[in-house]
């Protein structure tokens, strides 16, 4: 079943700005999908238009085969929304804020307290539950925000941004946390500008450019056209001179350093043959950047 | 629409709003109570001795429904505007548009806000009276029926201004310069009959005139203005539903609320 639907997608704003140049695609039912693009690309107007917060011009959205136009308050039900900037009330408490917004989608006190504690405990602000939302550090406002969109127990997340601005430890707890709420069957549609975070997180992704999609495929499918990859490896001992790296394309940085370039044809492991047969070892290997932030670079910029 | 789920968002708004009235009872509540205390001490005490009655009661007893009305009417446009443009300018308002919240919901919850305060400053106005004067109230039905009109109808005018206050600025401007002025000329220290004939005929254009009217006549059972009770809360009922119908289309259409 499809989680999501839009044909047609257009969004022209007063100012005749068009923001959106009639977009399709569609994210299957628990799915882990990316919506990527640079700043300005329609990222949000989308996600605004999904939400209900945009008015779209025109196109048509369907949430689990509702009809946005038809029946936006079902639509909105189905939808729990995580956005970029904090947009809680800054003066209530922790448990207030989560037994509030599910009030606002028809849960009863009752249910909502029982749900608040279980959130709460799930994303580590049991303890902060009396907290004030302002004093909460960064991190406890993002996962705040996402117990919140989770309070009326939806069945698509939509997170704009999540992780904007969080140091690494807090940002690989929340992917973890994440990929846990996807497992139990929650349909989930992210934006980040962390391409390391899509790659890692999800099945499948649209790149936006200019209001238009210029690539809507699977992440294993994209990662595949990648011409290859340039690693930097740390070696044990300086790299004496003469040794013949066969066809592989060598470039030491300095004496302990190279910098290797793999093709797609070849593999790491005839490198590494390579090395061993030269008496060249290796200590440590790493990417010098990442495939799909090269791949969507080159996607962009062919576009423009 | 969904009128359970609707029905719980309601409410879930007017808990939301009571708590915030009740934990910031310094700023929501008190300053009403002193300012009105003041006008029941100088005008009603003091003066009010030296000025004998005023359409057939003493003059503090004439002045107490219309410093309550004051009182109700810019607290219940106050908390309206408040409700409206602090969810704007904090972004919270994101949090009941992405609700499935239907948008007559979202409006009887801001309009609660203003009628809740309105209600619960007008109260506490009432109670403080009873230490200067205690007065047996003639209609309390009707009273309370033109309480509730009276707060909503501002409250609904509260809405819309907090729909398109852009700034801090814009938040008090009709109160400071619509209602506290037309308050003071719509007869909460005399009677529209004292006027030289002139200014009679000019006072009825004030539509606070008839408000503060209907509720001194529910009040002391008296008539100072040229109109019924029941008329007025026609009139009123026949304002909040036209305001209502303006206000639900806004909202509807998220006029001041998003893009």
């Amino acid at each position: 079943m499809q989680a999501l639907r839009i044909e047609g997608l257009k969004k022209t704003y007063g100012n005749n700005v068009e923001a959106l140049k009639g977009i399709d695609f569609s994210v299957e039912a628990g799915d882990f999908f990316a919506i990527l693009g640079p700043n300005g690309a329609g990222k949000s107007t989308t996600i605004g238009i999904l939400t209900s917060l945009v008015r779209k011009t025109a196109g048509r959205v369907q949430v689990f085969g509702v009809d946005l136009d038809q029946d936006p308050q079902t639509v909105k039900s189905l939808i729990g929304v995580v956005p970029q900037e904090f947009n809680f009330q800054m003066f209530e408490t922790v448990e207030n804020i989560l037994i509030t917004q599910a009030g606002y989608y028809g849960i009863p006190y009752r249910v909502a307290r029982t749900r608040a504690k279980h959130y709460m405990e799930q994303v580590g602000l049991w303890e902060k539950r009396a907290s004030i939302a302002r004093a909460l550090s960064g991190g406890m406002k993002r996962r705040l925000m996402i117990a919140r969109a989770l309070m009326h127990e939806p069945k698509m997340l939509i997170l704009d941004e999540p992780t904007a601005g969080l140091d690494i430890e807090v940002r690989r707890s929340m992917w973890q946390f994440l990929r846990d709420i996807n497992a139990k069957g929650t349909t989930i549609i992210l934006t980040t500008h962390y391409l390391e975070e899509a790659e890692t997180l999800c099945r499948n992704l649209a790149i936006i450019h200019e209001g238009a999609i210029i690539r809507n495929s699977s992440m294993r499918a994209l990662l595949k056209e990648t011409e290859g990859a340039i690693y930097i490896m740390d070696l044990d001992a300086p790299l004496s001179a003469g040794v013949n790296w066969g066809a592989f394309a060598v470039t030491p940085t300095d004496a302990n350093t190279l910098e290797v370039k793999i093709s797609k044809k070849a593999t790491l492991s005839e490198f590494f043959a390579q090395a061993a047969l030269q008496g060249v070892v290796i200590k440590s290997v790493r990417n010098k950047e990442n495939r799909l932030e090269s791949l969507f670079l080159s996607l962009t910029q062919r576009s423009v | 629409m969904h009128i359970r789920r609707n029905g719980i968002a309601c409410q879930t708004y007017m808990r939301f709003e009571l708590r915030r009235t009740l934990k910031l009872w310094k700023q929501t509540l008190l300053p009403p109570i002193i300012s009105t205390s003041l006008y029941f001490f100088i005008f009603g005490k003091l003066l009010g001795q030296r000025m004998g009655s005023v359409s057939e009661v003493s003059y503090l007893e004439f002045i107490i429904p219309g410093l309550i009305m004051m009182s109700m009417l810019n607290a219940a446009f106050h908390a309206a505007v408040f409700v409206v443009f602090l969810a704007k300018f904090t972004k919270s308002i994101e949090e009941i548009l992405v609700s499935p919240m239907h948008p007559f919901a979202i409006l009887l919850s801001f309009m609660g806000a203003g009628l809740l305060r309105g209600l619960l400053v007008g109260g506490s106005v009432w109670i403080v009276s009873l230490f200067f004067v205690s007065v047996d109230i003639t209609h309390p039905v009707w009273m309370s029926v033109i309480a509730v009109l009276a707060c909503s109808v501002f409250a609904v005018l509260g809405v819309i201004n907090g729909l398109y206050a852009k700034t801090f600025d814009d938040t008090v401007l009709v109160p400071t310069f619509v209602i506290t002025p037309l308050s003071y000329l719509g007869g909460i220290f005399y009677s529209v009959s004292m006027l030289p004939p002139i200014w009679q005929k000019v006072a009825l254009f004030n539509p606070l005139v008839y408000l503060i009217g209907s509720f001194r006549s529910a009040f002391h059972g008296t008539q100072d203005i040229p109109v019924s009770m029941v008329t007025s809360v026609g009139l009123m009922a026949l304002s909040l539903l036209v305001l209502g119908a303006v206000t639900y289309r806004l909202i509807d259409r998220r006029a001041g609320l998003a893009e």
